[in-house]
């Protein structure tokens, strides 16, 4: 029954899988980075954009759309019983990104409510955001309040849920995003975050932060290896593209955080007094640029209220259409197992709702799970490379890729990408983010109870990791193998 | 004021990146016109 529901047309799943890409890291973490680093950072995500996540995009919209099952069934079906634990960490790292995904959604609600009445008019931002989440019960009511809308767009299915709630909330966040721009770029000195923004410093090529920045945005940013395209892909159509797709959800994702950068970068600029000033304020780290400076900025200039509002709006809805993606992963993993939706969904939310609970009340917990499961998603994508490599890439792109029902050949540039450079791409992330968290923490960097350490992620991935391998012959049981495999 | 390297290096990147949607979604809709020509 649950298969045979589908998206109504192309533009319907685009529009779900651009939502699902489209998200908080588009507004909060991409215009911090490209501040930071200028034009040199642009050019290499544009560059790992095609080295990382639109092959990955490509795998997973094949992997979906050949199985017809979310990531745990789709690797056990691909690869076979053994692998069945691989499909499970993908599974299991995205709903762990749910769990406090869920109450960065609750949080942009909070804000956009309290800027539309006005609550966010002359005061102390800094101190509002600490009263905020410290630890009282407001973070939870939002996460389950944001976490109760999700639910019910998913509770509805795929054409009347998931496909009408994108058909809202991705134009919605477009006309939110050129209002941001337009404001932005017409202020006072907002040339100064033009140059800023576009700086093109050869020397700053030189610079290995600049390409592994962009390596990390590009892999967190577009959803490639999360298991969330996978699962919309269950639903396309027989006759459906996925060479094409990947590429347009891939730049389309680009795109906003252009749009996005173009909206907050040349507002900083022209809202601060000085350059280190404007720095400082791109420095501030995700939660504090978007909770605390940028309302600040903003209180600065004419029509503050509906500006600050337009921007938390639009912050909600990027967030809530990955959100959407997110709770469909989930839900379809137990789709999986032999449970109606309808009853798997209700399971769902109180899971993660109840798990979602310790991001609400400590902020060091939630950067430690963002930490260890951010991370997390570098194995994920590489685990999808590495089903690609075990069954023959070129035997891949020929199956999969080059075949009828696809827009666009792809060429012997595909399989290199695959079988060479995303493997090398995920060990020097790793090793990277690694020597940095030594570096955060020289004294500390092994301690599994740290909130940024090495210690932590290697605790966390690999006591799941562990579960998954000795349960892994159960959960290939729990599978239902009543779809065959196209 | 905007700089002229800040001008040439801004077209560069909005034309690869919205240029490059917007060439892939105008071949998306040529497809999808043509299946459906097909299938009349």
């Amino acid at each position: 029954m649950e298969n045979k529901e589908y998206f109504s047309s192309r533009w319907a799943l685009l529009l779900s899988t651009l939502g699902m890409a489209i998200g908080a890291g588009n507004i909060w973490r991409f215009p911090r980075l490209a501040g930071k680093y200028g034009g040199a950072f642009l050019v290499a995500w544009i560059i790992f954009l095609i080295l990382w996540s639109i092959p990955l995009l490509m795998v997973e919209f094949s992997l979906g759309k050949s199985t017809r099952k979310g990531p745990i069934g789709a690797f056990s079906v691909f690869l076979g019983k053994r692998y069945t634990w691989m499909g499970a960490f993908v599974a299991i790292c995205t709903m762990a990104i749910m769990f406090y995904y869920s109450v960065v959604c609750g949080w942009a609600l909070k804000y956009f409510a309290s800027s539309l009445i006005g609550g966010l008019t002359d005061i102390d931002h800094e101190a509002y955001w600490n009263n905020f989440t410290g630890g009282g019960f407001q973070p939870l009511i939002f996460h389950l309040i944001a976490l109760s809308l999700a639910s019910v767009i998913i509770f509805k299915g795929i054409q009347k849920g998931i496909e009408r709630a994108n058909r809202i909330l991705l134009p919605s966040l477009l006309i939110l995003l050129l209002l941001g721009v337009i404001r932005s770029l017409t202020l006072p000195n907002a040339a100064a975050g033009l140059n800023y923004f576009f700086d093109i410093n050869v020397n700053s090529f030189s610079d290995y932060h600049v390409w592994l920045e962009a390596l990390s945005q590009s892999a967190w940013s577009t959803g490639a290896g999360w298991g969330l395209v996978l699962t919309y892909a269950v639903y396309m159509r027989k006759d459906e593209d996925v060479t094409l797709n990947s590429f347009i959800t891939g730049f389309g994702n680009n795109s906003a955080s252009l749009l996005a950068g173009l909206a907050i970068i040349p507002a900083i600029f022209s809202l601060t007094s000085t350059i280190p000033e404007a720095e400082k304020a791109l420095d501030a780290g995700n939660q504090g640029l978007t909770f605390i400076v940028i309302p600040q900025l903003f209180g600065k200039v004419p029509g503050t209220r509906f500006f600050t509002t337009v921007f938390f709006l639009g912050l909600f809805f990027a967030a809530m259409s990955s959100l959407i993606a997110m709770l469909e992963l989930s839900t379809r993993t137990f789709i999986d197992f032999g449970i109606q939706r309808k009853k798997a969904l209700p399971l769902v939310a109180v899971i993660t709702a109840v798990l979602g609970i310790p991001s609400t009340l400590s902020l060091e917990f939630f950067n430690n799970q963002d930490w260890v499961w951010g991370l997390g998603l570098i194995i994920s994508g590489s685990f999808f490379a590495f089903a690609v490599i075990k069954t023959g890439v070129a035997n891949f792109r020929e199956k999969h890729l080059n075949i009828s029902s696809n827009d666009l050949y792809i060429g012997t540039w595909f399989n290199w990408i695959t079988k060479y450079v995303i493997p090398v791409e995920s060990i020097v992330m790793m090793v990277w983010w690694f020597y940095q968290s030594i570096q955060w923490n020289p004294g500390s960097w092994w301690q599994p109870f740290h909130q940024y350490s090495m210690g932590t992620c290697l605790v966390q991935w690999g006591g799941l990791i562990l579960i998954l391998m000795l349960f892994n012959s159960q959960l290939y049981k729990w599978i239902k193998k009543d779809q065959a495999y196209a | 004021m905007l700089e002229l390297s800040t001008i040439v290096f801004m077209v560069i990147i909005l034309g690869a990146t919205w240029g490059t949607l917007g060439f892939l979604i105008s071949k998306a809709r040529r497809k999808e016109k043509k299946k459906v020509r097909i299938k009349k």
